[in-house]
């Protein structure tokens, strides 16, 4: 398996994550989203808003060459770019819609690279990485900040989805 | 770079992380849990530590078993993972292709619930570890805890500095 073939694979991994992913940021009411467990926490809306637009902005920089410091930013809600970008999931609706949008730009981002590209560095301020890495953060990330987003579902007396049901 | 060096990167990648977090728990809150229907604080960390056992039987004998065993003591559950990554780590890097493509079967109850090749069965795992240690991340502050650096720098991490 080349690297491109294994970047494929990935991306259809992620699809299906991906699913399971909008079937759990279904579950939530409108009100819901604006659910903080503790002070100092993310909501689900600034968690689903962050899983997403970093996998869009990772893309992104994985394409362009470069990842920086005011890209990174953009994902954070707590950050004025992000608070700004926060405003579009005003409802569950918006943020499934937003959520789909920013991974399929992701997914179009990255299908479309040649083997060059995949392996073209990309500078970022944490080091420079291979672009196809770029996918692998935005996926353990998403993998990690859903986790955090069923134990929100838990706190709010949902059953979240199965984590595996890839079939529905 | 193969499938199986590409799992070893993000393996060495995410331990520091795994240790990070597992150790920012507090142990007099081990019986904390967030909901009712939720995984107890301990239950999370014993799941974390038995899926490497997990991981080295099928790694080693082709196959592993799921077995209802009590956790153990919290110092004692970290010691064991640390030193069973260590070890998966170390297994996994002298493995050769055709055992990582190896089918392994995986048991639980006496019963095999599923059968795939050796290296499929470790990512599913280690992808299964993040969203358990997510899970866990979302514990921290409700326990009265600082969360640590993960992916980045955390919220409790940088009003240290």
């Amino acid at each position: 398996m080349n690297e491109k073939q294994r970047l494929l694979a990935q991306l259809d991994y992620l699809n299906m994550v991906h699913g399971v992913t909008l079937r759990a940021i279904g579950t939530l009411s409108n009100e819901e989203l604006d659910f903080r467990p503790r002070p100092g926490m993310r909501t689900p809306r600034e968690l689903i808003f962050h899983i997403y637009t970093q996998e869009k902005i990772l893309a992104e920089g994985a394409r362009q060459g470069r990842f920086d410091m005011e890209a990174a930013n953009r994902a954070n809600p707590e950050s004025e770019a992000g608070a700004a970008g926060l405003k579009e999931l005003a409802t569950v609706s918006d943020a499934r819609n937003y959520a789909a949008a920013c991974h399929q730009i992701a997914d179009d981002t990255f299908r479309v690279m040649s083997e060059e590209d995949i392996a073209r560095p990309v500078e970022s301020p944490f080091g420079s990485f291979p672009a196809s890495q770029y996918l692998t953060f935005a996926y353990d990330e998403h993998w990690h900040h859903r986790g955090q987003l069923y134990t929100y579902l838990r706190l709010l007396g949902k059953e979240p989805p199965n984590l595996y049901d890839y079939g529905s | 770079m193969t499938l199986r060096e590409f799992y070893l990167q993000r393996r060495q990648a995410e331990f520091p992380v795994f240790m990070r977090v597992l150790k920012a728990i507090p142990k007099d809150q081990l019986n904390y849990k967030p909901a009712e229907r939720s995984p107890s604080t301990e239950q999370l960390l014993w799941t974390l530590t038995s899926e490497l056992r997990s991981c080295l039987d099928v790694v080693i004998e082709n196959r592993a078993e799921w077995k209802p065993v009590p956790p153990p003591p919290l110092d004692e559950m970290l010691e064991m993972f640390e030193r069973w990554s260590n070890e998966l780590t170390d297994r996994v890097s002298k493995m050769d292709e055709e055992g990582w493509n190896r089918t392994a079967q995986f048991y639980v109850n006496g019963k095999v619930v599923s059968e795939q090749p050796a290296g499929t069965f470790l990512f599913f795992i280690l992808f299964d570890a993040i969203h358990h240690r997510g899970q866990l991340a979302a514990y921290l502050r409700p326990m009265g805890a600082k969360v640590p650096a993960i992916y980045g720098p955390s919220a409790d991490e940088l009003s240290k500095s």
